[in-house]
């Protein structure tokens, strides 16, 4: 494949970023904090619409953050909110499920580490029968869990659909494994450029169990989409990796 | 080599790996392996030519014998870049010589965190008196504030050995690296950044252009650790001229290496 230079790239099927923060950070600048800035961040990519979490939610307070998020996209319909939940310390699990249900919230982030509670299946027991039965997925940063929980974990709750995210060339080791074993894994592939690392994880897990993220604000999608429209998938897998895994996860309309 | 075709640009990708690392998914089960894994990428990716080297080995002989494995099958698309060590100072001339003369190897490359040896050390002498002697280009990995090889130790060695052009490879990692990469090339004429990595942060390319100037920025990707197709994807897609991404792509490469 020569490269031809002053040819435009867009991406050529609908795109739905299932991996993007908004928010300011407490520890550095960050260049997309409001959503007007993801926006247009979006428009330049391509990216027609972003599930988005608040870093504060995440890092210090997941109720304030939460609301914080709600605020920022209110209005906003391309921006598709996700809350945070910390699975040990949520003082109302009640009132956090009604906040949930209240807000049309289809998706939760996990964050173990940071929230300092490992991701067993003895802390997410209390949570495990209303994810499954509002058919609610799991975020899960690769980083935030040892391998050995998420496999305990993924397998004691089969029925429970878990996306790993900012999968990486240090977790190659151990993702394979992982999606090979339990049917119930998704992963999100921003960060995973081995090569030839889509297509293999595609090969591996089937297209319906990959999907599209852009790692907003860290990093820039533009050229992982590119790289996806030069793998040589058909459309169909193409649409599914870039839009439809994330739409059909988010309806709950895809069993484990 | 050129292009083939009016419009088309020589693709140099001044970074990549010949030998194996399992845990991070080189399959390399035999050289045979190896040679077309790294093949099937630069073919899917666009890249012409791949500059190579192994640093595993202690033996800096052994690397750049595998190495020349590579480059001696496919001279065409495979640059050798020699590896030297400090840690075997007595060593280095030969298997500099060997690699230099002998494989018709083009540059040099150094891993400062392997050695545990910062790079303004004295112990990297013989290597890089080596270079200066030649007019070699090294390359050396990057990040932003390492005691071995922050890029803000470059402008010093690169003052005292000014026949090098020392290509800070990763370009200091990070955003705040690469902001300190462009400082130490603005401190000195002979430091070159290239941009491979993990951290894609939106305006990398533009940053170190900016920072630097396009005659100073250098593809690199990685092979195999990281797929060429997204680092390509960062340059075309940076907002810059074609004439600047001409430069990056390959024209400095090519100028440097004397390719």
């Amino acid at each position: 494949m020569a490269i031809e230079l002053g040819e435009a790239f867009r991406p050529t099927v609908p795109v739905f970023d299932g991996h993007a923060a908004l928010g300011r950070r407490h520890d550095r600048r960050v260049r997309y904090e409001s959503a007007e800035q993801v926006l247009e961040a979006m428009d330049r990519s391509g990216i027609d619409r972003a599930l988005v979490y608040a870093h504060y939610a995440a890092t210090f307070d997941t109720r304030r953050g939460n609301d914080l998020l709600r605020e920022i996209v209110d209005g906003k319909d391309r921006l598709v909110p996700q809350f945070v939940a910390n699975l040990a310390a949520e003082f109302s699990q009640e009132a956090f499920m009604e906040s949930v249900s209240a807000a049309g919230v289809r998706s939760l982030r996990v964050h173990p580490k940071d929230h300092l509670y490992p991701f067993v299946p003895w802390v997410l027991a209390p949570w495990a029968e209303w994810l499954i039965e509002r058919r609610l997925a799991l975020w899960l940063p690769i980083d935030q869990a040892d391998p050995r929980d998420i496999h305990a974990t993924a397998q004691a709750f089969p029925s429970l659909r878990i996306v790993l995210l900012g999968v990486h060339y240090s977790h190659h080791a151990v993702v394979r494994p992982l999606v090979r074993s339990c049917a119930n894994l998704r992963v999100e592939l921003s960060r995973y450029d081995v090569p030839n690392g889509a297509e293999q994880m595609v090969d591996l897990a089937g297209p319906h169990r990959v999907l599209f993220g852009s790692h907003y604000p860290d990093l820039d999608p533009a050229p992982y989409l590119f790289y996806l429209h030069r793998c040589g998938f058909s459309e169909d897998v193409l649409r599914a990796i870039c839009a439809d895994n994330l739409e059909r996860l988010l309806l709950g309309k895809e069993g484990a | 080599m050129t292009p083939a075709r009016k419009g088309a640009a020589r693709v140099i990708d001044v970074h990549g790996h010949a030998g194996a690392w399992q845990q991070y998914g080189w399959y390399d089960r035999t050289p045979k392996d190896g040679i077309a894994w790294v093949l099937r990428a630069m073919d899917r990716a666009g890249v012409d030519q791949q500059c190579l080297f192994t640093i595993f080995h202690g033996d800096a002989r052994k690397c750049n014998r595998d190495t020349h494995e590579f480059v001696r099958t496919h001279p065409d698309r495979f640059i050798g870049f020699a590896f030297a060590t400090p840690l075997y100072p007595e060593e280095c001339r030969d298997a500099l010589v060997e690699a230099i003369d002998g494989f018709g190897f083009k540059a040099i490359k150094i891993y400062p965190p392997y050695a545990r040896i910062p790079v303004t050390d004295v112990r990297w002498e013989p290597i890089f008196t080596f270079a200066q002697e030649r007019g070699l280009p090294v390359l050396s990995h990057t990040s932003a504030e390492d005691p071995l090889c922050g890029v803000h130790l470059f402008p010093e060695v690169a003052k005292r050995y000014p026949a090098v052009s020392w290509i800070l490879g990763h370009a200091g990692g990070s955003y705040e690296g690469r902001a300190a990469a462009c400082r130490s090339a603005q401190a000195a004429p002979n430091i070159y950044l290239e941009i491979c990595g993990s951290n894609r942060d939106p305006g990398s390319i533009e940053q170190l252009v900016a920072g630097a100037g396009a005659e100073r920025v250098l593809l690199g990707s990685d092979n195999p650790l990281i797929d060429p197709r997204i680092h390509l994807g960062r340059v075309l897609l940076a907002d810059l001229t074609n004439a600047q991404k001409r430069l990056i792509l390959g024209e400095n490469a090519a100028r440097l290496l004397k390719v």
